[in-house]
């Protein structure tokens, strides 16, 4: 008996990860396949003990392997050398088996965590946009595959090219939600989707808070853009705590529901993070170097005038037409220029700021 | 005896000739109506009878047959009454004949419409002003209308027109007494309408009343998008104030498709401001696009020439808003049935409102939006991809705050807004002189292409806007015409760059980041 395979055995027994992380220490994994055989007296309850032995074949695990290779889904077990160094730890309470779909080489580079609410405002796109596409020169990008924050990371990660890897909280076969099914394929292609689950699983309300460890447990650091008071979020930054990763927060206002969860976790200790040079000052690396962007723009007065105003804080559409002395028309056509430019930027609905 | 009397019905927009003959015989007692006619004209013996008792006249006790020929088409309403009354009587040799009881001629030359009372007036009917229209083009040179529809037919000419307010009147006309038919007038193009709301009232917005303006001048359809109590509906409501005037031909158009549907304004008889129709969300899609058996208009069709404002787009039917798709494209709507097929005219302009959520909050600085994602997008997709692609500017609006609501201060007024509108539709009105269209937002690729033509700077910042802004295909053309009229309203020739970057502002739901 390989010792994959009965690894193998022990994630399509379906039972919990700790569980067999607990009985591992007490004995090998292939003591544990030969005390079935000799019947000798084992410390299990019922279920775990029928859970095991429902699966304990070896021509059900031929079969396994034939189905996840017929399905395309590649898998990794603890016998591997290549298994994330990362996960191994104790900490993390690694996983069997992972099943994945992509470029596996990804989890040996840096990994950064970048998680957060699912209904993320305007601002946090914003944040994931502008902080990603910096980190994914020098990071692989992992999230959750989550609407919200989630989702943008990946997408900012794959737009810049940098690699990114999605933990699903389900198994392979079922991705959700079903508007990043999108993403989910792309991450496939170009990036690498991972699970500690069987691909058949369905996700449940316990799976979801089970992968985040696998997102901290992968990373270097966890950085959290927008969290609520009770987020999912707040649970991978407790993981990262657990498994002695860092954890960086986006400060946010602090009127905002969305903000609380990440203030929060500031005046915890997180390191707060403004931008991409942030977190590579804290692992003392050098910014990538970004290409000179220093295209001059001509500008006419019109464009001017709103520029000045818009540097000494954001205004709404209404408020730059009652004080720029623009006409309505004219104000528009400065607005969508700068825009265009890359001057400026809507923050939220008819909001605009200058763009940092 | 037979006697025949010319008569007219409706197929869609088009009349056609309806002969009444009735014929009087022996045989027991009854009065029998043939050629397909509905209800309401079975019914009208009952009427025509009573009519003709009330009127001196005596009813024959004889077998009585009309024919409403051709036989094989269906005939709707109670405009025949008229002439089936005039037709009973000229049979029973009661009126038509002179002193020595020879038939008169004069009976032929007249084309007799009418409802009867049963006190033998004349009564409003509908759809004069298309069977008028269709009368002269077949030739027709004397028609006899109730008085009540005097003032929709006064303005047609090149046919002469005869109100009656009772039986006894059109009795008397054929009895070879002549009057003198109803007075001709001019259609005055220069009518204003009265709006319910003024610009002048709504506070702040201005990016909003901007694009309202630009909308009312290209005709462009818009969607304003905000939180509840942004005013978006009150905005709309000022769309009439600040529409432009209608040409002669738009109004004999929408008159017309008024007429029919018994819509029209008696007094004033024509349609001289475009109309604003608001049909509730509960509308059926008969309502919407017309039909029914006897092929009724819609409502996108009383809203040709003018606007249709959809207050909560997502509120409505999918299956209501996706049949809006072939009417935005072609601007007539074919209305199918079994027995028949009418074309309506339905060249309106979409003015849509929704919520940004279903909770109305998403994106608000003052409020936190409760929704969650997949409910936000569940919302959205009532509204399909192609018929957004047909919305040519879609606006935020903002919440009002209280300085704005407060403030003493008068914006501009509608008036003042709709000179430049006016304007600006004058100068399209020339472009297009010749062509089917009105406004720019009717033009074909190659109109855009004849009348967008961008220099290199408009190009570029066309071209960094997509890039830039993740603008989708399909804003291009929409921008185009956007701009076109942006350059009619400043009273430019060429479509420039300040233009383009204006009307790129107006694409919020395509910008990929929001």
């Amino acid at each position: 008996m390989l010792l994959s395979d009965l690894y193998l055995w022990l994630s399509y027994s379906r039972v919990s990860t700790s569980k067999i992380n607990k009985l591992l220490e007490k004995m090998s994994p292939l003591q544990l396949w030969n005390s079935f055989s000799d019947a000798q007296t084992y410390n299990l309850d019922e279920k775990t003990l029928n859970a095991l032995k429902r699966t304990r074949s070896a021509e059900y695990l031929e079969r396994t392997k034939q189905y996840l290779e017929t399905n395309n889904i590649k898998y990794i077990t603890r016998a591997d050398p290549a298994y994330p160094v990362m996960l191994a730890q104790k900490e993390v309470n690694p996983p069997p088996v992972l099943y994945y779909k992509g470029n596996l080489d990804l989890v040996r580079e840096p990994c950064l965590a970048v998680v957060g609410t699912r209904k993320a405002s305007q601002y946090g796109k914003y944040v994931v946009s502008k902080i990603v596409s910096e980190l994914a020169k020098s990071f692989t990008v992992v999230s959750g595959l989550a609407a919200g924050i989630d989702g943008y990371a990946h997408a900012a990660a794959l737009e810049v090219g940098g690699g990114t890897i999605a933990v699903l909280g389900s198994g392979l076969f079922n991705p959700s939600p079903v508007s990043n099914l999108g993403l989910y394929d792309e991450i496939c292609k170009n990036g690498l989707v991972l699970s500690e689950y069987t691909p058949d699983t369905h996700a449940s309300e316990y799976t979801f808070p089970q992968r985040n460890r696998i997102i901290s447990g992968l990373s270097k650091g966890v950085l959290v853009v927008e969290a609520a008071a009770h987020s999912g979020s707040l649970i991978t930054a407790n993981c990262a705590l657990e498994q002695g990763r860092d954890v960086f927060a986006v400060p946010g206002d602090i009127d905002k529901i969305r903000s609380v969860g990440t203030n929060k976790l500031i005046c915890q200790g997180a390191t707060p993070v403004t931008c991409a040079g942030d977190i590579f000052d804290s692992y003392s690396m050098a910014l990538p170097k970004s290409e000179s962007k220093s295209k001059t723009v001509e500008i006419d007065i019109s464009e001017q005038v709103v520029l000045n105003i818009l540097r000494n804080g954001e205004k709404s559409f209404n408020e730059l037409a009652e004080t720029c002395g623009l006409s309505v028309p004219e104000l528009n056509t400065a607005l969508s220029t700068l825009m265009i430019n890359g001057l400026i930027r809507e923050r939220s609905k008819n909001i605009y700021c200058v763009s940092i | 005896m037979l006697a025949r009397i010319n008569s007219y019905a409706l197929d869609g927009l088009n009349g056609y000739r309806v002969s009444v003959e009735v014929d009087v015989h022996s045989g027991i007692p009854k009065f029998e109506v043939v050629g397909l006619p509905d209800t309401a004209v079975k019914e009208s013996r009952e009427r025509v009878r009573s009519a003709i008792k009330n009127c001196g006249f005596y009813d024959t006790p004889r077998k009585v047959t009309v024919n409403l020929a051709p036989a094989n088409t269906k005939k709707a309403g109670p405009i025949f009454d008229l002439a089936i009354a005039l037709g009973l009587l000229c049979s029973t040799e009661q009126a038509g004949i002179d002193e020595n009881k020879r038939t008169l001629t004069t009976i032929e030359e007249y084309v007799f419409l009418g409802e009867l009372s049963l006190s033998g007036e004349v009564r409003h009917i509908n759809g004069v002003m298309p069977m008028l229209i269709s009368a002269r083009e077949h030739g027709i040179s004397k028609i006899v209308i109730p008085r009540a529809n005097a003032n929709e037919a006064k303005y047609i000419r090149g046919i002469e027109v005869y109100a009656v307010d009772t039986l006894a009147d059109a009795v008397s006309l054929i009895n070879g007494n002549r009057f003198a038919p109803i007075e001709k007038s001019e259609i005055d193009v220069n009518s204003v309408g009265s709006a319910v709301e003024d610009l002048k009232y709504v506070k702040g917005q201005y990016s909003a009343k901007r694009a309202l303006e630009i909308a009312a001048a290209g005709g462009h359809n818009i969607i304003m998008i905000g939180a509840p109590g942004g005013g978006k509906t009150m905005l709309a409501k000022c769309l009439p104030g600040i529409l432009p005037k209608m040409t002669e031909q738009e109004i004999l158009e929408t008159t017309k498709i008024h007429s029919i549907a018994g819509i029209l304004d008696e007094d004033c008889g024509i349609v001289t401001t475009r109309p604003f129709r608001t049909p509730h969300h509960t509308a059926s899609r008969i309502a919407l696009t017309g039909g029914s058996s006897s092929s009724r208009p819609g409502e996108i069709s009383f809203a040709h020439n003018g606007v249709l404002f959809l207050d909560e787009l997502p509120e409505y039917p999918r299956g209501v808003l996706e049949i809006l798709r072939q009417p935005l494209e072609d601007g007539v709507v074919t209305v199918s049935r079994a027995a028949r097929s009418v074309e309506y005219p339905a060249n309106f302009m979409l003015v849509a409102s929704m919520n940004p959520c279903p909770c109305g909050y998403k994106g608000s600085a003052t409020h936190e939006c409760s929704c969650s994602p997949s409910q936000i997008q569940k919302y959205m997709s009532r509204i399909s991809g192609p018929l957004l692609d047909r919305i040519d500017l879609h606006i935020e609006v903002d919440e009002v705050n209280y300085d704005d609501l407060s403030s003493g201060e008068l914006a501009e007024s509608s008036a003042a807004v709709r000179e430049r509108v006016n304007v600006a539709r004058g100068v399209q009105t020339k472009r297009f002189a010749g062509t089917s269209i009105y406004s720019n937002s009717k033009m074909t690729s190659e109109m855009i292409k004849k009348y967008c033509e961008l220099d290199s700077a408009g190009e570029k910042i066309l071209q960094s806007a997509f890039d830039k802004l993740g603008m989708s295909a399909r804003a291009y053309t929409r921008i185009l015409k956007v701009a076109r009229t942006i350059a009619d309203l400043e009273g430019s020739e060429k479509v420039s760059a300040k233009h383009i970057a204006e009307a790129v502002m107006y694409r919020s739901l395509d910008k990929a980041v929001r």
